[in-house]
């Protein structure tokens, strides 16, 4: 496997981190909608399978996925949504490429769990909700959306809780990773895009 | 004789640092007087860029729809209860919070060009690979936009509504991202090759027809965000 890292290689991380930070901002929107904030990681990790999996199979030397994850990281501080998504990016990212090195960089069904983790960046989002319980921070919270949008945004999120959070993330990413893989499968591969 | 590039009014890396912080900061800004006055000076910021860089229309259009919104929160909302409140609420404050900086972020791409950018990130002494990849990414956010533009109206020939999309939300998702994706990257391979033409490969120092600088109204810019910042971690 050829570790020098060419410029074809920077173009595929850009090109699909393109694509996939799209899909994730115009599914992110639905959160504003209380009743769905708590299934976003559900609906966020199946919209962006097809992106993330089809870069699979272009990601085939180590430090791609993670230069993704960092670069998805600082676009979301970019468009103010604070250092939390960088920092669980760029974590998230790391787990993702020690599974890909286990996988030796091959693109199967496996690689479904590759996904599936690195949805788990999703939690950066809401961990200031989670946080929410210091009171200097759900002051804040109230004083920019108002106490009615809060209360019941934070009784949707408490229901739901931080682990129940990660399993949903996981749910989207496994359902995202399967649909990624089929759609690769079904339309990807008999055009001759290879694996 | 080789004519020197027309150099841009900022350096890249003050329109990055720029988009940072009005994002950043309208995150934070509150409900209270203060706040709605800070609120509305970065709300008028992306606006007086589009306008000096003469593109009035997405100014004037900017401006027409941040004025909706806080028309709507002024007027409407009081009127309203429930449900219907807190989405109004919630919607607005989306859209007042967010769009500036996504505004200002459409004006960087709109504006930077890529090899200005990749001399400024240079400078900065980061990673080759980052420095194409943002570079890249920044680049590709129109094209991906134009492309969407076009594979949508594919959908629609195909009789696929809004609303067969509401109803078969994974059918639409193929018949959207398949041809995005293929066109993306055959677009992505003749992109590659014009810059493998270039040179970006060669492993030497890159001499660039623009030389970015730090000008006196990058420096001024540079700190009144760091003023920003500073007074906003101070109310903290």
């Amino acid at each position: 496997m050829k570790q020098k890292y060419e410029l074809k290689d920077f173009l595929n991380v850009a090109l699909f981190v393109v694509l996939y930070y799209a899909a994730f901002f115009a599914s992110m929107c639905a959160g504003y909608i209380p009743v769905l904030m708590p299934l976003l990681p559900l609906i966020t990790g199946i919209v962006c399978g097809i992106p993330f999996m089809l870069f699979l199979t272009k990601a085939k030397k180590p430090g791609m996925v993670l230069l993704m994850g960092l670069i998805c990281g600082l676009l979301s501080l970019t468009t103010g949504s604070g250092i939390w998504p960088l920092i669980t990016a760029v974590a998230a990212s790391l787990l993702a490429e020690f599974i890909l090195w286990v996988l030796h960089y091959t693109s199967t069904m496996k690689s479904i769990l590759v996904y599936a983790v690195f949805t788990l960046w999703d939690i950066g989002f809401g961990l200031r909700l989670y946080l929410a319980s210091f009171g200097s921070y759900r002051e804040r919270l109230v004083e920019q959306h108002g106490e009615a949008y809060v209360s019941q945004m934070l009784t949707n999120v408490s229901g739901v809780g931080f682990w129940g959070s990660i399993a949903l993330t996981l749910a989207g990413g496994i359902l995202g990773g399967a649909l990624g893989y089929a759609v690769f499968k079904k339309h990807f591969q008999r055009i001759g895009k290879k694996a | 004789m080789i004519q020197k590039a027309k150099p841009s009014f900022l350096d890249p890396r003050t329109k990055l640092l720029l988009v940072v912080t009005v994002s950043g900061l309208l995150v934070q800004c509150g409900l209270s007087a203060a706040g709605q006055i800070e609120n509305g000076i970065l709300l008028c910021i992306p606006l007086l860029f589009y306008a000096a860089a003469g593109r009035y229309r997405k100014a004037i259009c900017h401006g027409f729809l941040y004025a909706v919104c806080l028309g709507l929160l002024a007027f409407l909302l009081p009127r309203l209860s429930g449900g219907a409140a807190i989405f109004l609420s919630s919607a607005c404050a989306l859209f007042l919070k967010l769009m500036p900086g996504i505004s200002f972020g459409f004006f960087l791409i709109c504006t930077i060009e890529a090899s200005n950018l990749i001399a400024a990130l240079d400078r900065m002494h980061l990673p080759k690979g980052f420095n194409w990849t943002v570079s890249m990414v920044l680049r590709f956010f129109p094209t991906v936009k134009e492309e969407l533009s076009a594979t949508w109206d594919g959908v629609r020939l195909r009789g696929h509504t809004i609303g067969y999309c509401l109803l078969h939300p994974l059918s639409a998702l193929v018949d959207v991202f398949v041809p995005l994706i293929v066109c993306v990257i055959n677009i992505g391979d003749e992109l590659l090759m014009a810059t493998l033409t270039k040179g970006f490969d060669i492993h030497a120092k890159r001499t660039s027809i623009s030389v970015p600088k730090l000008k006196v109204q990058d420096i001024v810019l540079m700190a009144l965000c760091c003023a920003g910042w500073g007074i906003q971690i101070s109310m903290k």
